[in-house]
């Protein structure tokens, strides 16, 4: 079993594609980012940690924010993807799709080859 | 808008907090992360939110020690083109102290003549166009003049963003960097603390820049520098509180110096400012 250590630098692994991902879909405000990723069961430690992660993402020029105000209400920093954020976003998820089925094939022993070939190997 | 869920007691010791723990990070860095946070509880809380739903946003945010241990990671890892201009600038410094060894005293001439130069040009001036950032804020403005001096108000919204941004033009041959405030805010809706960000390029269309800090204003050129503020001034009806100046902390070369900058009006908000003044 991962520590609950090790199950946090997961999140913390995972949590920039995941921004990434919502705001492909349209620009977000810091509120509806974190309560997205609180609907996804488990991803989100703590609410406050995603603005250091979106700081970071500006920083590496992946996300842009711009500030809003409708008439009458709060003006609202809303965050949006860039083109080197889609690029990254787009790589990520090919190596996402090896990278888990890779290990799903490890922890579930369905992996054909070296494992497969070792177990059979003590069986006989 | 939730200014009075702002005001609860367990959310102000929480922004305090926060400011403790955020205090060793770069001051930019520390106010940007508190605008957000501050933001999201705005955002989050009810209108009069009782103890318990307070106490369970401000769980769901997380301890700000936390928050600030998270925020230091970015101070460490950092953009790479960062990491590369710090090498640089390791390999300077080694250049520059073989020199010193080899002629101390032509340097220290050199060093002396350099810093004369640098802090002789002229400082930054507000030159062209300005506004209110806010188009609200914009839409309600009104402008008067008076024995040459103008000015330019608008009503206070408490516990809500506001902002201007004006032109500054850089007449020297060098590059200046604008590293931020000095000696605390130049808002006129908040005597302790604003934001101010610089566009780092060229254009007319200033809602749709990218502004940052530190950013430079290339010689012969002028950039939108914008300031931010949560206007928390207490004015009764009529009162106002307004600024005409900035004064800046900037680079020239390897020259920290600071700016006064005259503004071309001055800035105001006006009362009467909405909610409890403490």
């Amino acid at each position: 079993m991962p520590s609950e250590g090790g199950l946090t630098e997961l999140r913390r692994g995972v949590l920039g594609p995941c921004v990434l991902a919502l705001l492909e879909l349209r620009p977000r405000f810091g509120l509806e980012l974190v309560r997205d990723l609180a609907d996804a069961d488990g991803l989100l430690t703590s609410d406050g940690t995603v603005y250091p992660l979106l700081n970071r993402l500006r920083d590496a020029g992946l996300v842009t924010s711009e500030w809003q105000a409708e008439e009458g209400q709060r003006a609202r920093r809303y965050y949006s993807l860039t083109e080197a954020g889609q690029e990254t976003l787009t790589a990520f998820r090919a190596e996402w799709a090896q990278f888990s089925a890779t290990v799903g094939g490890v922890l579930n022993h369905h992996r054909t080859g070296v494992i497969a070939g070792q177990q059979g190997g003590r069986q006989r | 808008m939730s200014g009075t869920a702002l005001n609860h007691p367990l959310v102000r010791d929480y922004l305090r907090d926060l400011d403790q723990a955020l205090a060793g990070l770069p001051a930019a860095q520390a106010e940007e992360l508190t605008e957000q946070i501050t933001a999201h509880l705005d955002d989050a809380l009810t209108p009069g939110a009782g103890d318990e739903e307070v106490a369970a946003v401000l769980s769901r945010l997380g301890r700000p020690a936390d928050l600030a241990a998270e925020a230091a990671t970015r101070s460490e890892s950092g953009p790479s083109a960062a990491k590369e201009l710090a090498a640089v600038r390791r390999r300077r410094l080694g250049w520059r102290g073989w020199t010193a060894i080899v002629a101390p005293v032509a340097v220290a001439a050199a060093i002396i003549g350099y810093v004369l130069i640098v802090t002789s040009v002229p400082p930054l001036q507000a030159r062209g166009p300005s506004s209110w950032w806010f188009r609200q804020d914009a839409a309600r403005a009104t402008y008067a003049e008076a024995d040459g001096a103008r000015q330019t108000t608008v009503p206070v919204r408490s516990n809500q963003v506001q902002g201007l941004v004006v032109t500054l033009y850089n007449p020297t041959d060098w590059t200046q960097t604008i590293l931020g405030q000095w000696q605390g805010s130049n808002a006129p809706g908040n005597a302790l603390r604003s934001r101010i960000t610089v566009a780092t390029g060229p254009g007319s269309d200033f809602r749709h820049l990218r502004y940052a800090r530190p950013a430079t204003i290339p010689p012969h050129q002028s950039r939108w520098v914008r300031l931010l503020w949560v206007s928390n001034t207490c004015l009764m009806k009529g009162g106002g509180q307004g600024n005409d100046e900035l004064r800046l902390q900037l680079r020239l070369g390897w020259v920290d110096r600071v700016e006064v900058i005259p503004l071309r009006q001055a800035w105001f908000v006006v009362g009467p400012s909405q909610g409890p003044c403490d």
